[in-house]
């Protein structure tokens, strides 16, 4: 029997997701040796029913826990998220060096273009900014999980959510003061698009932050024993 | 502490099932120990936010365990009541049955 219990694993993703909010690894230990009870007792199914259950749930209430338990860490960081993100970048590092990269290739490459050489450098241009700008969100994420030990994607969902209110707000102030017509309206999906992949990119951030701790720790620990 | 400290609901049913556990007290005992009981099931981490939540108010303290091959490698965390928690809980029940004084709720309610 025993030898069962080490085959039957809970499922991936619900370990990763609760690993990634998880104060400390006793929940998921505790979760494991529940699975493996009952797996051996009601089956394998009812039991990977009974985990994703319990993950969700855990989940959820952690996420809960973790802006009410220290919300001045929460604050701190997600407001030096967002000063990183308004004004810290203000130089726009990332996107500065790709588009400086491109400048400077093409003013070597091509020194005089054709309209549709212009066109297509505009569009490279274009492209560059939005991947300087999610370079950007990809680093703040980073730096503000650095930051706050533990709660590393509580922080980044609330900076995430935060900043993906800030710039639809700015961005809709912006598209208000175009007169009718203007074509401002016509872009709406695509500012909605790239607000959400900043958001995105800013969890990401969070996300590889946690996994790189988690690491370090299982490495230390397996040392240690 | 001040005199108006009272224990939550599922504080009150957390600290309780501590305390029926004693030196056993950990995530997977007090979750069981709580769906036994009143026979609701909770979520291994609403137990510990509980836990975490009680601990910082310095009613319960934690201490780990061993990591165990069958738990992945993973330690337990131990839980128990403290002198504070004691109070908190004593303090609690005295509130609710003053509050009770006088009802007749099987009467009312049945």
């Amino acid at each position: 029997m025993s030898s069962h219990k080490s085959l039957v694993r809970p499922p991936f993703l619900a370990v990763w997701l609760l690993e990634l909010f998880a104060p400390d690894e006793s929940i998921l230990g505790d979760l494991l040796e529940e699975f493996a009870t009952l797996a051996e007792t009601s089956g394998v199914a009812p039991a990977r029913q009974w985990y994703w259950r319990q993950s969700v749930k855990s989940v959820v209430r952690l996420i809960g826990t973790g802006f009410r338990t220290e919300p001045w860490l929460s604050i701190v960081a997600v407001l030096g998220g967002l000063l990183l993100l308004r004004f810290g970048f203000g130089l726009s590092l990332p996107e500065r060096l790709i588009e400086g990269s491109i400048r400077l290739y093409e003013h070597h490459v091509t020194p005089y273009r054709t309209p549709a050489q212009w066109y297509a450098y505009v569009q490279r241009l274009n492209t560059a900014i939005l991947i300087g700008q999610l370079l950007e969100s990809l680093v703040v994420g980073c730096l503000v999980a650095s930051a706050a030990k533990g709660r590393e994607v509580i922080v980044t969902l609330t900076l995430g959510s935060a900043s993906l209110v800030l710039m639809m707000a700015q961005s809709w102030m912006v598209l208000a003061m175009h007169r009718p017509g203007s074509g401002g309206v016509s872009v709406l999906p695509r500012v909605i698009f790239l607000c959400l992949c900043n958001a995105i990119m800013i969890v990401i951030g969070g996300i590889i932050v946690r996994e790189r701790r988690l690491t370090l720790f299982r490495r230390s620990s397996s040392q240690a024993a | 502490m001040s005199a108006r400290d009272y224990l939550g609901e599922f504080e009150h049913i957390v600290i309780l099932a501590l305390l029926r556990l004693g030196e056993g007290a950990y995530g997977v005992t007090v979750r069981q120990e709580i769906e036994k009981r009143i026979d609701r099931e909770v979520s291994i981490g609403a137990i510990y936010a509980t836990l975490d939540r009680l601990e910082a108010k310095g009613y319960v303290k934690s201490q780990i365990g061993e990591p165990t091959p069958e738990r992945g490698g993973r330690s337990k965390r131990f839980f128990y009541v403290t002198g504070k928690g004691t109070i908190a809980l004593n303090r609690t029940h005295r509130a609710m049955q003053r509050m009770m004084q006088g009802l007749e709720l099987a009467g009312r309610y049945s």
